[in-house]
């Protein structure tokens, strides 16, 4: 499968998403939506609030990646057993249909949830 | 308090180190002793009586070399728990205190003298007892290492978290900060604070007029931000990413069981990056009727804004002789729960403890502690 190449910059900042639990990335999201901006939040609340954020992105994302880029089947490639460049490819793919949150955000985040887990790869292959 | 003496304590271990450090002078002396575990009987035995062990001589030497010229220092133990064996080495080291007079051994015993509690927080029945005596501070172990990390990027050793310890024993602001359980600045209270000050600037609104927003209400605390002339008003959007990784850099905190104390980190790590003021202050500990009521000049004659919060002290006061926590909570709940707003008075209240104490926790454009930096392996 032929890659765009990571620049030195991303694959810093994809470093930096990578090394944070799922938490911490949750809690990243609010401050990208529009009826949280303002918002004064304790970081528990950043994390709740960055959950319905994710959940309220959920289908698009699904549809995006899921369906239209069939990541069951592309991330069997070998190129993806790296995740920094796996991210990269995801957040490729997201920042066609979501504008505000960083794409690498919600692509660390599948990583970190587990792209198979979110996209029920392991239901689809028993159909 | 310019000079503390600080005792680094693995628990189960014999290693001690001591540092002794004086601001004023810029001097820290630091050692380490081996001292062999001894049955909190037998310490109470020797502070009885004239004895005090062989194994407790050389730290006695070293602190009346370097503690006894001085005034009464601030002691301060660095720990890493609070429920520890009755042969625990710091038992032997509170017992060396206590017959110096240097500070009372605040210890509550199991039945039979099966493990021993570390009173603290201390009670306000033990506060009262005391009397003008000061009490030891505790620091958990990790926190103290944090703070280090934080100002010198250093790996921690046992050694230097002694002056970690001591110099932040020294500094009421910063010790109530980092001891402090309540919720800290989140990363949005940060973001929010800085856009709303880049939006003054745009609109020209100026400074003088006070829309700030930031101040955060934290159990016993009170947190704000200040800009600095050096504030970076760029990048704001980076701010709770590079919040949440330096949460995670001190993540080792937590060992402690303390969940929340690697945030304060976060929002310390902000403030240096962004060139950011953190001011606190903590109404704990008894401070604002202690320093109240042993001021020959009234606190309210120097400023009248705080009369009515110096009457409710007052009052307080009066009713249980000392300031506590919890009594000072129920009255606000109280007044709240009768459909008073109490936002002004515990506001007036954190004022009066900034009033009292320095309320810097950390300024970027000074650094307090680089001199220590000498000191440090």
């Amino acid at each position: 499968m032929k890659l765009r190449k990571v620049s030195d910059e991303e694959k810093e900042q994809i470093k930096k998403l990578l090394s944070l639990d799922e938490d911490r990335l949750f809690s990243l999201l609010p401050h990208y939506d529009d009826s949280y901006t303002e918002v004064f939040f304790m970081t528990e609340g950043e994390i709740k609030a960055g959950k319905k954020v994710f959940e309220k992105l959920s289908n698009t994302i699904k549809h995006k990646v899921c369906n239209e880029w069939k990541a069951c089947q592309k991330i069997k490639d070998s190129s993806f057993d790296d995740e920094i460049v796996l991210v990269a490819a995801l957040g490729d793919v997201i920042a066609t249909a979501i504008i505000k949150v960083p794409p690498f955000i919600i692509a660390t985040l599948l990583i970190k949830i587990g792209v198979r887990n979110f996209c029920n790869c392991n239901s689809k292959k028993k159909h | 308090m310019s000079i503390a003496i600080a005792f680094s304590l693995i628990s189960g271990s014999c290693d001690c180190y001591v540092a002794i450090i004086n601001v004023n002078e810029r001097t820290v002396y630091s050692s380490h002793f081996n001292i062999p575990k001894i049955n909190i009987n037998d310490v109470f035995d020797f502070i009885k009586t004239n004895d005090i062990p062989i194994s407790l001589k050389s730290l006695k030497a070293f602190l009346l070399e370097h503690a006894f010229k001085k005034s009464q220092p601030q002691i301060i133990f660095s720990i890493d728990i609070k429920v520890i064996p009755p042969d625990d080495i710091i038992l032997s080291v509170m017992g060396l205190l206590n017959k110096l007079s240097l500070a009372p051994m605040l210890v509550r015993t199991y039945p039979e003298n099966i493990a021993v509690i570390l009173d603290f927080p201390i009670s306000a029945k033990t506060k009262k007892k005391l009397g003008k005596q000061r009490p030891p501070l505790y620091i958990y172990r990790n926190v103290s290492d944090a703070y280090g990390y934080f100002l010198f990027n250093k790996k921690n050793i046992a050694r230097n978290n002694a002056i970690y310890s001591a110099y932040i024993a020294t500094n009421a602001t910063l010790y109530y900060f980092l001891t402090g359980s309540g919720a800290i600045l989140s990363a949005s209270d940060i973001k929010i604070y800085l856009n709303l000050k880049e939006n003054k600037k745009k609109l020209n609104i100026p400074e003088d007029i006070q829309i700030d927003i930031s101040g955060v209400f934290s159990g016993l605390e009170y947190y704000k931000l200040f800009d600095t002339e050096n504030t970076l008003y760029d990048k704001i959007n980076d701010i709770p990413l590079e919040y949440a990784l330096a949460s995670k850099e001190y993540d080792f905190i937590k060992d402690a069981g303390r969940e929340n104390d690697n945030l304060k980190f976060a929002v310390l790590s902000i403030c240096k990056k962004w060139q950011l003021c953190l001011h606190s202050s903590s109404i704990k500990d008894g401070l604002l009727s202690k320093k109240i009521f042993e001021t020959n000049e009234p606190i309210y004659q120097k400023n009248k804004r705080f009369n009515d919060t110096i009457l409710l002290i007052k009052k307080i006061e009066e009713q249980d002789g000392t300031l506590k926590e919890d009594i000072l909570l129920d009255l606000l709940n109280d007044l709240s729960n009768s459909g008073q707003d109490v936002s002004q008075i515990t506001l007036e209240l954190y004022m009066c403890a900034a009033y009292l104490a320095p309320p810097i926790v950390y300024d970027p454009r000074v650094n307090e502690a680089h001199w220590i930096e000498n000191y440090i392996s």
